[in-house]
């Protein structure tokens, strides 16, 4: 029996592919500023996209993935089943034992769970990903895997994403109700967390170029400074390690930019958190309008702005 | 290890640069590092065995071309460690297909390893290659150079696994029926996989039995297919043909345990030779870099370097743009150096201490020849001391203990003692005559040792060789000369020094490169000539010799 794949049915999932690749990325990232809001179930979505349109595809995660419940939460994850041919990297340890997979490479690379491994989901199985646990690690495995695969997909939390930087990856910001009570909650967070992943590209002349991390204690000499008008350059996003609220107060003094920008392509969002549900349709217009990203709803299989 | 070993103590392997002869030395294999870990220094006695390694490293230093050693090195540092795998086995635990890749890329590397080595490495180092357990996992092996539980390993694999995909296509094939329904109702948001959101003002009917409510919100709901009943039998085909694969699967693991439980002892016997191959590699590309030379080994208590070299401190001068001067000696028994200050005292027994580490650990050593014989110990006394006792006890006290020690310690004639600058912290009278007698005690003994001082006439007192650094060649600072930078001053002092050691017999007095030195180092110029006006006044034929000797 032949499984039907139906043709003419529209698939947000493969827009968002399309837009990512689109960037000229053949590695996208999917992240999050905190947990149950999606990001899983979008970074499956491509994966599952990516092989409808015949792309060679692998998939890893900056942190833990596929198991039953989250360890610290105890709120059920959803299921990794990945199709056949698809690349994992993972921690040798949580390598599924059948169907057996192909072993394409033992990496040098330590997880708490055991070095990390690359390998062939042969017969379409669920798995589990726990991948490199450092950003130089994991920006290594990423390369590794672009050398096998035309769309390699991470799925992270944002503050284990610091692999994303220096790489032309393509961002999805995962957002939803998991995150506040409330929608402006939601925004609120999403917001800055855009606007943090967004500065802009530049060196203004006479600028003040912040090396390593820029925390709330530098932030704080910074805006004792009579200068700031100039600007402030830091080396990629993720360097802003500090309240959005502060960073919001130098940018009023002055603008704050980048050497390396992050590619931020599109949004997506879940309106159900572990407490509470926010409206789907309303959610996902309030992002668009706040952070100007085109967002994807996967659950609805739905897509607003862009 | 050759930092931490019953032949030199921490002060001595600091002062000889053992960490650095260590790290130069590291193996890049966990092999190696294994097989370091068992590594121990040649001991009197073994006088044949030591010349025997030396021999054999540099044998495959010349026989490997540039570049050749580092080739083979790279195969070992990819090379996985099979220890813990075949402890696994060997204890009846069950293996997974990462230890199977593991296994194969281990036999592969050995496989690589003779090929290329053979006409490199020794004969009794090439390693066997196992071909037959090769052939055997290598049935796994994928075109990309991975390892899967592939079909090859047992027909059985075949049959269950086809006919695993064929349920699981029909399942899926329910799946999507099932789906088709849910669409045609619920709209296109359906999926066969996951939960999907449906707004209930697209659709607030009762749901169909093709899904199931996983949660309501004011909104909308959130569904999930539900397997009906051809869905669910189909469901049940595919679980049962999943636990056939996951049998079969696990009987050729099994089968392939119980092979590699059979196989251990070879196994880890190759995995030590690799680490074995590690080493000797490493001492090879030591040999190679460093134009090392096979020292003559003899039974006898000598240490005769001819153009030895400390190789970290030729490292680190290099690095500075300046010269190294190799140095020249003959020890039988005792002897003292003497010379100016920066002239190169220390360094000299550094590289005496140097040499004899790399000989006692096989290696060939960095020297123009050498001829030595094997110690049971290096002791490195005086100098910067280190305080055992919290700040208690002075740097004299320091070394008066660290030297009582030494003295008390058993089978004192296999061993080398390097005395620098021994009782310099002390009034000259007292510490000379200390020296004088610690010296007269060690002939006694029948010690090997070489001791540095600044005292005068110690060697004439105690009727041991005496050998000085030949010193300061040429003017070091004109008069009036501004004082340079001390970096500049180094350099200067660095082109000017005569750093080699020449029989005291030819030397001349100390002092004339002491105020060579003073001069450089910015003492007042009026001073510097009439210092320079006394020592001419007391200068001695034997003086003038000793120039025309450098000359």
């Amino acid at each position: 029996m032949k499984v039907p794949n139906f043709p003419g049915r529209r698939d947000v999932a493969a827009d968002l592919l399309v837009r990512a690749r689109g960037s000229a990325s053949c590695s996208i990232a999917v992240v999050g500023p905190g947990k149950d809001v999606g990001k899983t179930v979008t970074a499956l979505a491509l994966v599952r996209a990516a092989r409808r349109a015949g792309y060679a595809t692998a998939m890893t995660s900056m942190g833990r993935d596929g198991e039953h419940q989250d360890v610290a939460t105890t709120l059920a994850k959803p299921r990794i089943v990945l199709p056949a041919g698809t690349l994992i990297a993972t921690a040798t340890a949580l390598l599924p034992r059948s169907p057996a997979v192909e072993i394409v490479e033992l990496c040098e690379h330590l997880t708490a769970l055991g070095p990390v491994a690359i390998a062939r989901v042969r017969t379409e199985c669920a798995v589990e990903l726990a991948g490199p646990s450092t950003g130089a690690a994991m920006r290594d495995v990423i390369e590794r895997l672009k050398h096998d695969a035309q769309v390699v997909v991470m799925d992270g939390a944002v503050d284990r994403m610091a692999a994303t930087a220096g790489g032309d990856d393509a961002l999805v910001v995962a957002t939803g109700a998991a995150l506040a009570p409330t929608l402006a909650g939601v925004l609120e967070q999403t917001r800055a967390l855009v606007a943090r992943l967004t500065i802009p590209q530049g060196v203004p002349a006479g600028a003040i170029v912040v090396g390593g991390a820029l925390t709330s204690a530098r932030a704080c000499e910074l805006l004792a400074r009579d200068d700031l008008e100039r600007g402030v350059v830091v080396r990629d996003p993720h360097s802003l390690q500090l309240p959005a609220a502060l960073l919001t107060a130098i940018q009023r003094r002055g603008p704050v930019s980048c050497r390396r920008p992050l590619n931020v392509v599109a949004a997506t969002v879940s309106a159900q958190g572990p407490r509470h549900a926010l409206d789907p349709v309303a959610l996902a217009r309030a992002v668009a309008d706040s952070t100007g990203l085109p967002v994807y709803d996967i659950y609805r299989n739905a897509v607003v702005g862009g | 290890m050759r930092s931490r070993s019953a032949l030199t103590d921490a002060q001595t392997a600091e002062a000889l640069g053992a960490a650095w002869l260590e790290r130069v030395l590291e193996p890049v294999s966990r092999a190696g590092r294994l097989a370091k870990d068992g590594l121990r220094p040649f001991a009197p006695g073994q006088e044949s065995e030591a010349r025997a390694a030396a021999a054999e490293v540099l044998q495959t230093a010349q026989r490997c071309g540039e570049g050749q050693a580092r080739t083979l090195r790279e195969i070992l540092r990819r090379l996985p460690e099979p220890g813990a795998t075949l402890a696994l086995v060997a204890a009846g635990g069950t293996i997974d297909d990462a230890e199977l890749t593991g296994l194969l890329l281990f036999l592969e590397g050995l496989r690589t390893l003779r090929e290329r080595g053979r006409g490199l490495l020794p004969e009794r180092l090439l390693p066997e290659s196992l071909e037959d357990l090769y052939a055997h996992l290598a049935r796994g092996r994928t075109r990309g150079g991975g390892f899967y539980l592939d079909d090859a390993f047992d027909p059985a694999l075949a049959h269950v696994r086809s006919a695993a995909e064929r349920a699981r296509q029909d399942y899926a094939c329910e799946r999507a029926r099932l789906r088709a329904a849910a669409e045609a109702v619920l709209g296109d948001a359906a999926r066969e996989d996951g939960e999907f959101a449906i707004m209930r003002d697209t659709f607030a009917g009762p749901a169909p039995a093709c899904v199931h409510v996983l949660r309501e919100a004011p909104l909308y709901r959130i569904f999930e297919l539900s397997d009906d009943a051809a869905a669910l039998a189909a469901l049940a085909v595919l679980e049962a043909a999943r636990e056939q694969v996951a049998t079969a699967e696990e009987r050729v693991r099994e089968a392939l345990a119980l092979e590699l439980c059979g196989r251990a002892g070879a196994l880890l016997a190759q995995a030590r030779r690799a680490g074995e191959i590690d080493l000797h590699l490493g001492a090879a590309i030591f040999a190679q870099e460093h134009h090392a030379v096979a020292a003559e080994i003899v039974a006898d208590r000598e240490l005769t370097i001819v153009e030895g070299r400390l190789l970290p401190l030729e490292q680190r001068l290099a690095e500075q743009g300046r010269r190294y001067v190799p140095i020249s000696f003959e020890l039988r028994g005792q002897a003292v150096i003497t010379g100016p200050n920066m002239g190169g005292k220390s360094a000299a027994l550094r590289t005496a201490g140097f040499i004899q580490l790399c000989a006692q650990w096989g290696l060939p050593v960095p020297a123009r020849s050498a001829r030595l014989g094997l110690v049971s110990s290096i002791r490195w006394l005086g100098g910067a001391a280190g305080d055992e006792r919290d700040g208690l006890l002075s740097s004299f006290g320091n070394e008066i203990v660290a030297l009582a020690g030494a003295l008390d310690e058993t089978a004192p004639a296999a061993r080398l003692l390097l005395i620098d600058e021994f009782a310099r912290s002390t009034s000259p009278r007292e510490g000379r005559a200390l020296v004088v007698a610690l010296l007269q005690a060690l002939r006694e003994r029948g010690e090997l040792a070489l001791a540095t001082t600044h005292f005068a006439n110690v060697a004439e007192a105690t009727g041991v060789p005496h050998y000085a650094v030949a010193g300061v060649r040429r003017v070091l600072a004109q008069p009036g000369l501004a004082k340079p930078a001390l970096a500049e001053a180094l350099r200067m002092i660095g082109e000017a020094m005569d750093y080699r050691l020449v029989p005291a017999s030819l030397a001349g007095a100390a002092g004339e490169d002491a105020i060579a030195l003073a001069r450089l180092l910015g003492l007042d110029g009026r001073l510097i000539a009439h210092a320079e006006r006394e020592l001419r006044a007391a200068r001695s034929p034997e003086e003038e010799r000793r120039d025309a000797w450098i000359r």
